[in-house]
């Protein structure tokens, strides 16, 4: 080792350290604000799945009405929890990936409070019975101006410090990243603006916001996920990513299919034909770029002859792979025109596929990023690496059984439907053994946040462990980081 | 954005490689490029919204354009018709006309009121032979120039109340 | 690649989609141009115009307010994208006693005067596209009978009818209120919940609500523009 690599090697360590100070505050605030919302919203999702299949559950509570808790659940999973958490964990990989220190903390913070009064006002106004009854955008109309100008509060920080050090090379992450940024703006203020404060055909106006549902998933929310997988895998495994092309027609593949997805939620209704077909061929492309990242990722990550390292942002972040895969099967085998489509396209297997998104894909990486950086900024390390296994292996259950519950279900369901001979309660016996599963399955996703979210609080409190080695699932010895992975 | 086909190893952090690059006018671009890149498709569809102002096809208004145009027929046809002013105006003459001019007496068995002095007047004329009706009642009578005359019918006794 | 390339390429590729599958279309449906009847072809002049009797824009409002898009649709689909059409009364009445076979697909002029297409997202219960009709051919075969009261009813109390034991909707009993009885009994009363003094009316949002559910009913005869039944149906319906 030269002189100059040693004196490059500590000056990086300082500068790392330095980016980790200066970001502490807002990414621990997102973090535990969203886990906060998550937890709000596991809990309305638990409330709503009972009533499915027990509709007299908590009937008297007018704010409690299945009608209002599933889009307050929905929304406050996507806006409080999932957007949050993006927002901790994007600003901490664009800073360490352009070496930047944060000079923006005060003004994020502010942005970030903005970010959450709003989705607490829209969440208010959801159960009070104001819903503005579009699915995904339920939030009264006043919430959305809010939402966007915090966004761009928070973010735009983010897209200097990559500007300013454009050097030239840029790593994968980054165009994931960097792209999710820019392509949830177009898409929240094209739906926002048509339907809000544009007037035009009802019918138009429902398919622009079925459009936007799948444009959230596959523009922001994967993206993210990946962008976050790409880093973390060469990162904890010490070995590089293997295809330079695969990574790039993994993303622009995305890039090119995703903007077409989504109407294939109204195949069959008063529409352009082509809207919806077009729909659901590009969802069915879509297993591409999925399946494209994710075994370019898991190559990175079973590449090593040594055994997997035991640490948990690997385990959350190859989980989330996994969720990946199956989502991209899923993309296929839900939107064949002229068989599985109609049966799933008014059934569960659409809220399945959206869970498996937000939670198996997207919030498994989230949690694994949590692991990683919450040590990095808060120099502490994670207590009990029981609770962070309890974490994993609760989720991972729970978000199986919800997955294959809703998706298998969904066909069960779809089919009853279609049996036009059958008086319609046979639609509802079928349905209610899966919505039972969803119930049970919720409650082991909350039991295994609560792990998560005592956890995540004592660190905010700053009383994690104090040591060198990283918190590991058995405790074992940390294996250094070896060779080529991305800069910070 | 990479030239090569791999990632490849990096020695000096990038901020390092080209330290000159960072300063205060080149964030301050890159703040405006970036609120314009988050809003470039938000204007464009402001632009498209603008040319588009018109509101959208009402199918009620489209359904009033028949009954529009029925209604203007109407008043076309009404107008077209005589009109009051035209009935005023020829009232005084038709009205003096009226009033000068004698009622004349009616002269048609029909039109006589039963039971008024012409219709007693008739009734005492002589009877005129009704027109034969063909009636085969009266066979085997004598040619019509010897047809025994046939009574006329009485009026009756009282006259016909109004 | 440089930034402002990369930026230019998503640019390209997200504005081809959003260009060709948003906005274009939401322009040209915003101009949709009512189809004018003929009266050799369709037998009547004017344009076709299916209109709703009731209090569409606040009861639509009360409907998305409330949720009632999780568990039904308001899309009876053509027969390739489902079987909706065949069930006997969904997109119509299949044995309605004055025109025979009523059964449409919903056509893009059946949400006139709402401003978002309730279309619906899971069907729980079922497709609400006729349910006016439903209603009304079920009162029509008990020999009498309101169906805005049954309405009323369902939406207190869901599982109160023998029919409808299983149904998972929820009550909306917070749409009704429990005042007391002036004089006599309102009309809009609940047959049941009453005492000796109070009585349960529905609320505004209910009547609005119910207003809109009565006036589902889309299965007027179409123009030959969009009638796409079989050719020997419309053979045996002439």
């Amino acid at each position: 080792m030269s002189s100059v690599t040693s004196a490059a090697a500590i000056s990086d360590v300082t500068l790392r350290a330095g980016i980790d100070r200066s970001l502490r505050h807002p990414v621990m605030f997102f973090l535990t604000s969203g886990a906060a919302w998550l937890a709000v919203s596991i809990l309305l999702a638990i409330i709503a799945s009972i009533k499915v299949h027990d509709p007299e559950f908590m009937d008297g509570c007018p704010y409690l009405s299945y009608g209002r808790v599933f889009p307050a659940h929905v929304n406050t999973l996507v806006y409080g929890w999932g957007f949050q958490a993006a927002f901790g964990v994007l600003i901490w990989l664009m800073a360490r990936m352009s070496g930047q220190q944060c000079r923006s903390a005060g003004t994020i913070l502010t942005a970030g409070h903005v970010w959450n009064l709003a989705v607490l006002l829209g969440t208010v106004g959801i159960l009070g019975g104001a819903g503005s009854g579009m699915p995904w955008m339920e939030f009264p109309a006043f919430a959305w101006p809010g939402l966007l100008l915090s966004y761009v509060a928070i973010v735009v920080w983010s897209f200097i410090q990559f500007r300013v050090c454009d050097g030239g090379r840029t790593y994968v992450s980054q165009w994931y990243i960097l792209a999710a940024m820019i392509w949830f703006p177009w898409v929240f203020v094209t739906a926002n603006g048509l339907l809000h404060c544009a007037t035009g055909h009802p019918v138009m106006a429902a398919a622009i916001n079925v459009w936007f549902k799948s444009a959230l998933i596959f523009l922001f929310f994967i993206p993210i996920a990946l962008g976050t997988a790409y880093y973390l895998a060469p990162k904890l495994t010490g070995r590089p990513v293997p295809s330079h092309t695969l990574a790039m027609l993994g993303f622009w593949s995305l890039a090119v299919v995703a903007p077409w997805a989504g109407m294939q939620k109204l195949a069959g209704a008063p529409l352009p034909v082509f809207l919806p077909y077009l729909g659901a061929a590009a969802t069915a492309l879509l297993a591409v770029p999925l399946a494209t990242a994710a075994i370019n990722i898991l190559r990175t990550i079973f590449s090593s002859e040594e055994k997997l390292p035991k640490s948990p942002a690997l385990h959350f972040t190859l989980a989330g792979l996994m969720g990946v895969l199956l989502l991209a099967v899923a993309c296929i085998a839900l939107n064949l025109p002229g068989s599985s489509l109609k049966l799933t396209q008014f059934s569960i297997a659409g809220y399945g596929f959206e869970i498996l998104a937000i939670y198996g894909c997207f919030s498994f990486m989230m949690f694994g990023a949590v692991y990683f950086i919450v040590p990095r900024i808060t120099c502490r390390e994670w207590i009990s690496s029981r609770f962070i296994s309890m974490h994993f292996f609760f989720s991972a259950y729970g978000i199986v059984a919800i997955a294959f519950g809703a998706l298998f279900g969904g066909f069960i369901q779809g089919s009853a439907q279609e049996a036009w001979l059958q008086p319609w309660e046979m639609v509802t016996d079928v349905v209610r053994p899966y919505a039972a599963v969803s119930t049970f399955a919720w409650c082991v996703i909350l039991f295994s946040n609560v792990f998560f979210f005592v956890h995540l609080a004592m660190m905010w409190l700053r009383l994690g462990r104090r040591g060198p080695n990283p918190t590991l699932l058995d405790s074992a010895a940390e294996i250094p980081a070896l060779g080529p992975q991305p800069s910070h | 954005m990479d030239n090569g086909s791999k990632i490849t190893d990096y020695s000096l952090p990038p901020h390092l490689m080209d330290p000159t690059r960072d300063n205060p006018i080149l964030r301050f671009n890159t703040f405006w490029w970036a609120l314009w890149s988050f809003l470039i498709f938000g204007v464009l569809l402001a632009a498209v919204l603008l040319f588009n102002r018109r509101p959208p096809t009402n199918l009620e208004d489209a359904a009033a354009v028949a009954r529009y145009a029925t209604r203007d027929r109407i008043i076309k046809a009404q107008a077209a018709a005589l009109s009051s002013a035209e009935i005023a105006a020829a009232m005084p003459k038709v009205a003096a006309e009226l009033a000068s001019s004698k009622p004349a007496a009616v002269e048609k068995p029909e039109q006589v009121v039963p039971g008024s002095p012409t219709a007693q007047k008739l009734a005492a004329e002589p009877a005129t032979p009704p027109a034969p009706t063909g009636a085969p009642a009266s066979a085997g009578e004598s040619p019509p120039a010897a047809k025994p005359p046939v009574e006329a019918v009485p009026p009756p006794a009282s006259p016909a109340k109004p | 690649m440089s930034l402002r390339n990369f930026i230019l390429g998503l640019g390209a590729s997200f504005g081809l989609a959003w260009l060709l599958v948003v906005v274009v279309p939401f322009i040209k449906m915003r101009n949709l141009q009512p189809i004018t009847l003929s009266k050799e072809v369709d037998g009547v002049a004017g344009v076709f115009y299916p209109k709703r009797a009731g209090r569409i824009v606040n009861g639509a409002r009360v409907y998305g307010e409330n949720g009632c898009y999780l568990c039904h649709t308001q899309l009876v689909r053509p027969t390739y994208a489902g079987n909706d059409l065949y069930r006997p009364d969904w997109g119509g009445l299949a044995k309605d006693p004055e025109r025979g076979d009523t059964r449409r697909e919903t056509n893009a002029y059946d949400f006139e005067g709402e401003s978002f297409a309730q279309l619906g997202s899971t069907r729980m219960g079922p497709d609400l596209s006729n349910l006016a009709r439903r209603l009304e051919a079920a009162v029509a075969a008990k020999g009498g009978g309101d169906p805005a009261a049954l309405l009323y009813a369902h939406l207190y109390d869901p599982r109160r009818s023998p029919e409808l034991r299983k149904s998972t909707c929820p009550s909306h009993r917070y749409l009704f209120t429990r005042r007391e009885i002036k004089g006599q009994p309102s009309n809009d009363a609940l047959p049941f919940g009453a005492d000796a003094s109070t009585e349960l009316v529905p609320s505004a949002d209910a009547k609005a609500l119910v207003s809109y559910l009565l006036a589902m009913k889309k299965d007027q005869p179409v123009p030959a523009a969009l009638d796409f039944a079989p050719r020997d149906a419309k053979a045996a319906a002439r």
